[in-house]
């Protein structure tokens, strides 16, 4: 038995997906690599494979079902293998002989997951909800009719720590899209991500964090759904609005995560002494020297077809296997025109001619707080070696057989550190 | 301001009124030289003669027709159908003529009105006792309005009397000796679709039409005593409906009460309830709450009316019941 799972079909871009199509019927059978199923993201449509050759034995997710990443949408069965319905069945003998075309449909039934209850909310405690940011599936009814009413609503609001006076969803803070994900107890965690990415980027590292870390997702300027920085571009510009944006957002204080371009930003935030940071945490961070895959940045950037897209994609991965045909389209669904314009001007700002134009070096021996720099020992994009110029206080950690993307190839390990580093803040 | 009882208040409106315009001219049974069964009319035969103020014969059906006639000719009449019970005998009048002539043809008015008295509580029996309230607001291009105060019952009588469409009023028989102020302005009039806060809350909005305001008012002092702060509107109007009051109510206290002493299913209860989906679904951090008579007719014995009629108690019980 084998599941087919939204993982590696471009789960970094998803909270959750909706099945949109089936391409496959149970009893079907199946080559890997066919198209089975059709689910919808936030951002695009994707099309997952057959993880396996056999029989599609069950659709567990049906049409029109939201289900989370990381769900057994269906299960594919060895041809040959018996169904789990024979396996339980009485014997032939005994059972009335039932027509084929129906066969499939108790079985469908027996193994649907039941659906959820529907929410009940009063129209009231739903719109203010809506305009506070409420998850309302997180609250408690107080009324023993068990319908969640204003009050519910309004004591939850009460009990959120002052930064959370951000909305849960997402908001324009500055020019500069956040979106707060998980707990909202604590100092949150601020994670910026590298170039030609966004906030989706951090999915399974934060389902890695778990649900009470209180995660801040800055999309940076230019990229996601944040406007590009006004005036020449620079490490030091996107951090200033980085800064502006979490300072609008109320945040004062933060647990600091940047990822390559985001690292290097995270460094000039800290220089900036605009923030009380309590600790940081680089992912194979641009800055901390001058060699760069500029082939890396070139292609990437100017990629409008998935043939395109495919190889720089590969690049980032120790595994290849990450980078299938539904991740491919979901990364291309991303990158609109207006994305790519931004960004290559700000390649060629910060990154002119394939070379690292700016130097952190120094700005990250200031840091006082706690730091970690994770690198990938398979790394294609930024040399690993570079982790070698921080200063005497960082800690440093190569995971072997990972590429540029750590949080997305290893997100348990650097979850891990990532805790271990703001537990040593104190 | 002048204190009399609610019956010398519309007494006083129907004079006023005959004395201005003398195309107004009452009729009906027993209103002559009984004065009506309520003795809202009474004295004035002596004072505007037999033409003016008409007894009839015991036909409702036939005096509803000769509203509708005599109002196209170009007078204004003032029908008194006794009881509110015996509405569906006028109800062809209201329903295939009154308010569709204006419709058919061209330069039609009907400015009449049709008085009537409904309501339980006084145990007059099954067939004496209903408010039969949706039978008429139900109808469009039929005015029905329900005053709850001797002020409120001349201030709306005299814009009936005055209105050019057909005007549904809706009296209470328990209400005929209720005292107060009453402006003696001889053009103190109140506009129809006018809804009047009776008590301000912060908590629930209970909207109740006649009789059912007070008992309102009465619900809003037990609930207060329990520290929830009860709104009471007196929607007077029933139609047209100020909704404009019933939103900004609810905009205020996300809770709703609707009272009625009309029956539940196809009530009058239920449209306002329908109304308040309709215009203000997302204030409401409740279901909209129901206080009706059931669906059964009103008992003859005292204590069987009293179990069965809408009252404080159940106003408040439902008020609670919202804010759960």
């Amino acid at each position: 038995m084998t599941d087919i799972t939204v993982v590696g079909a471009g789960g970094e871009y998803m909270e959750s997906v909706v099945v949109v199509a089936w391409h496959k019927q149970p009893g079907e059978a199946v080559a890997a690599g066919d198209l089975v199923v059709t689910v919808e993201t936030a951002k695009a449509a994707t099309d997952i494979e057959a993880p396996a050759s056999g029989v599609l034995d069950q659709i567990r997710a049906k049409i029109g079902e939201e289900v989370a990443v990381g769900s057994v949408l269906g299960v594919i069965r060895e041809a040959g293998a018996p169904t789990p319905a024979e396996t339980i069945a009485p014997s032939a003998a005994v059972r009335p002989p039932v027509p084929a075309s129906v066969a499939p449909e108790p079985l469908l039934k027996a193994t649907a997951p039941a659906t959820k209850d529907r929410l009940k909310a009063s129209p009231l405690a739903r719109r203010v909800a809506v305009s506070e940011g409420v998850d309302l599936s997180v609250l408690t009814a107080s009324s023993p009719s068990g319908r969640i009413k204003l009050r519910d609503v309004e004591a939850f609001v009460r009990r959120r720590p002052s930064h959370a006076a951000l909305p849960a969803a997402t908001a324009a803070a500055g020019e500069l899209s956040l979106t707060r994900r998980g707990g909202r107890h604590g100092t949150p965690f601020v994670f910026l991500h590298g170039f030609g990415a966004d906030s989706f980027s951090w999915q399974p590292l934060i389902a890695a964090l778990g649900p009470d870390v209180a995660a801040v997702l800055v999309d940076l300027p230019g990229h996601g759904r944040s406007s590009a920085v006004a005036g020449p571009v620079s490490v030091e510009a996107l951090a200033a609005a980085v800064a502006a944006a979490l300072a609008t957002a109320g945040i004062e204080e933060c647990h600091l995560v940047g990822h390559s371009l985001g690292g290097a930003v995270a460094i000039a935030l800290a220089e900036t002494g605009r923030l009380a940071l309590r600790s940081l945490t680089l992912i194979a961070p641009a800055g901390l020297g001058p060699e760069i895959d500029g082939d890396f940045l070139a292609g990437y950037g100017r990629a409008r077809r998935a043939e395109s897209l495919r190889p720089w994609l590969l690049r980032l991965f120790a595994d290849a296997a990450i980078v299938t045909p539904g991740y491919v389209a979901a990364a291309l669904a991303a990158r609109t025109d207006a994305l790519r314009a931004t960004q290559a001007d700000l390649v060629e700002a910060v990154f002119p001619d394939g070379t690292q134009a700016t130097e952190l070096r120094p700005a990250l021996r200031r840091v006082a707080a706690p730091q970690k720099i994770i690198w990938g020992e398979r790394d294609r994009i930024i040399p690993m070696r570079h982790a070698l110029n921080a200063g005497a206080e960082a800690a440093l950690h190569f995971l072997p057989e990972i590429g540029h993307m750590p949080h997305v190839e290893a997100p348990a390990v650097v979850a891990r550190l990532v805790l271990q580093n703001a537990r040593s803040a104190g | 301001m002048a204190m009399m009882r609610y019956a010398e208040a519309l007494n006083q409106a129907l004079r006023e009124e005959m004395q201005r315009d003398s195309n107004v001219f009452l009729f009906g049974e027993d209103i002559g030289r009984y004065g009506g069964v309520f003795k809202v009319t009474r004295g004035l035969m002596d004072e505007f003669g037999e033409s003016r103020v008409r007894d009839t014969p015991i036909s409702e059906q036939t005096l509803a027709a000769m509203a509708v006639t005599a109002s196209m000719t170009g007078t204004r009449p003032v029908l008194e159908i006794m009881y509110a019970d015996f509405m569906p005998l006028v109800l062809d009048a209201l329903i295939n003529q009154a308010s569709i002539y204006e419709y058919l043809w061209q330069n039609v008015t009907m400015p009449f009105v049709l008085r009537t008295q409904g309501g339980g509580g006084a145990g007059a029996g099954a067939q004496h006792s209903k408010s039969l309230d949706s039978l008429v607001a139900h109808i469009p291009g039929i005015k029905v309005v329900a005053p709850v105060t001797p002020a409120d019952a001349k201030g709306l009588l005299k814009s009936a009397i005055r209105d050019s469409q057909p005007v549904v009023f809706l009296e209470h028989k328990l209400l005929y000796n209720l005292r107060d102020e009453v402006p003696e302005d001889p053009d103190f009039t109140i506009p129809f679709g006018t809804a009047k806060t009776v008590r301000e809350g912060s908590d629930v909005s209970i909207f109740a039409t006649s009789r059912m305001v007070l008992e309102s008012q009465k619900a809003a002092e037990l609930l207060a005593a329990e520290g929830i702060f009860a709104e009471v509107i007196d929607l007077r109007s029933l139609r047209p409906l100020d909704i404009d009051a019933i939103t900004a109510s609810i905009a205020r206290t996300h809770h709703a009460v609707v009272v009625n002493e009309g029956w539940r299913f196809c009530g009058y209860a239920a449209e306002l309830s329908a109304t308040i989906m309709d215009y203000a679904f997302d204030d409401l951090d409740a279901p909209v709450m129901r206080v009706t008579l059931p669906d059964m007719p009103i008992p003859y014995s005292e204590p069987l009316e009293l179990a069965v009629l809408p009252n404080a108690t159940r106003i408040a019980d439902a008020a609670r019941a919202a804010l759960k």
